[in-house]
């Protein structure tokens, strides 16, 4: 399984790189997703199986879950005397994974948490050593990282534009729910 | 010898590898320096996602991240101090914790360093007095890195899960 490319197609340039409105040059470059990384649909016969493709959207219907099970701690949620999450953040991580389901439906991530300090960390991993996060840091920020070299671990930062202060929380760059869960089902059904 | 046990802390554990790194374990006490040899030992909250055991990496890296009140260092504690089990039944977390168990000197090997800081409540209590919360805020991009390396070496030592926890 080869899916190193991942991060090399999500935000790699060196600098920021700004994700900008649905028509903008920043979705179409993530719109290349699906194209770029050579899926694990691709390596697994039995991924052509609906069973498996079930199976993946269960991932991402579990880690929505997972989410919404964040916005309802409560102080002390670690047992260690953590503050509560700030919902807001966790709503825009809740976006943010629905606009990621939207690009790389085929490619759910294996972990969501909350951090001591609030932010919210999705993460995807694979056996071949494969390790990106990428951390909900702020309503419009998200800070990358690529582990899969550990010598060599790579980082950046992704600038929702759309999702500044005074816009709405679920701005123009991401679709909303039900058109991810739409595509889902096409997806599901097409294989 | 001019030693005050009280102002030292308390004696190590009475196991065959402490006896057999300190045969005169009688004078080995919690403010001694901690040798590379040495195991130390991190609590790991479940119910949080910190650790999933099907993952080539199962514990994610916020379980070593420096929380606000960590304003002196991450907290670990001495194996000759205290075992895995006694850690993890001291631990106020009400779903429980899962205990990792990390060489010392995999730890310096990152970078850090690890100073006894007496606990009245947990015997063996250390520190790594680099990951503190406000150092960690203003060097993130360099501790994460060297924090993932701890969280990548801890997944392959938990020592101790909760009851109902997978395996």
């Amino acid at each position: 399984v080869k899916i190193q490319n991942l991060s090399d197609v999500v935000n790699r340039p060196g600098s920021d790189r700004r994700t900008h409105n649905a028509d903008g040059e920043g979705l179409s470059k993530m719109s290349t997703l699906n194209e770029a990384i050579p899926l694990l649909a691709e390596s697994r016969p039995d991924f052509l199986l609906s069973a498996v493709a079930a199976r993946v959207a269960k991932e991402w219907q579990d880690r929505k879950a997972e989410l919404l099970e964040i916005r309802k701690y409560d102080a002390d949620w670690d047992g260690f005397d953590s503050a509560p999450p700030n919902p807001k953040l966790v709503d825009t991580a809740i976006a943010f994974l629905d606009y990621l389901r939207s690009r790389i439906l085929r490619f759910p991530p294996v972990r969501v948490a909350l951090s001591p300090s609030g932010t919210i960390s999705i993460e995807w991993q694979a056996t071949n050593g494969f390790h990106v996060e990428a951390e909900v840091v702020a309503y419009n920020r998200i800070e990358w990282m690529d582990a899969s070299n550990p010598q060599r671990i790579e980082r950046w930062t992704e600038i929702l534009e759309s999702n500044q202060a005074g816009n709405p929380l679920r701005g123009a760059a991401w679709q909303s729910t039900q058109q991810v869960e739409a595509d889902a089902v096409e997806y599901a059904q097409a294989l | 010898l001019a030693i005050n046990p009280a102002s030292r802390g308390r004696r190590c554990r009475i196991r065959p590898s402490t006896l057999i790194r300190w045969p005169w374990y009688w004078w080995y006490f919690e403010t001694d320096s901690v040798r590379p040899s040495e195991f130390v030992l991190r609590t790991i909250p479940s119910g949080v996602n910190y650790y999933t055991p099907n993952l080539p990496d199962p514990v994610s890296r916020l379980a070593f991240e420096p929380m606000p009140r960590d304003t002196d260092g991450l907290s670990l504690f001495r194996l000759d101090f205290i075992s895995a089990k006694a850690l993890a039944r001291r631990s106020q977390n009400k779903k429980g914790v899962y205990v990792a168990r990390l060489k010392v000197a995999d730890i310096l090997k990152q970078g850090f360093t690890v100073e006894p800081k007496i606990n009245p409540a947990v015997p063996g209590h250390v520190i790594i007095p680099e990951l503190n919360h406000a150092d960690y805020k203003k060097q993130k991009a360099k501790l994460q890195d060297q924090v993932f390396m701890l969280a990548k070496l801890a997944g392959q030592h938990i020592v101790v899960r909760p009851a109902n926890a997978p395996k």
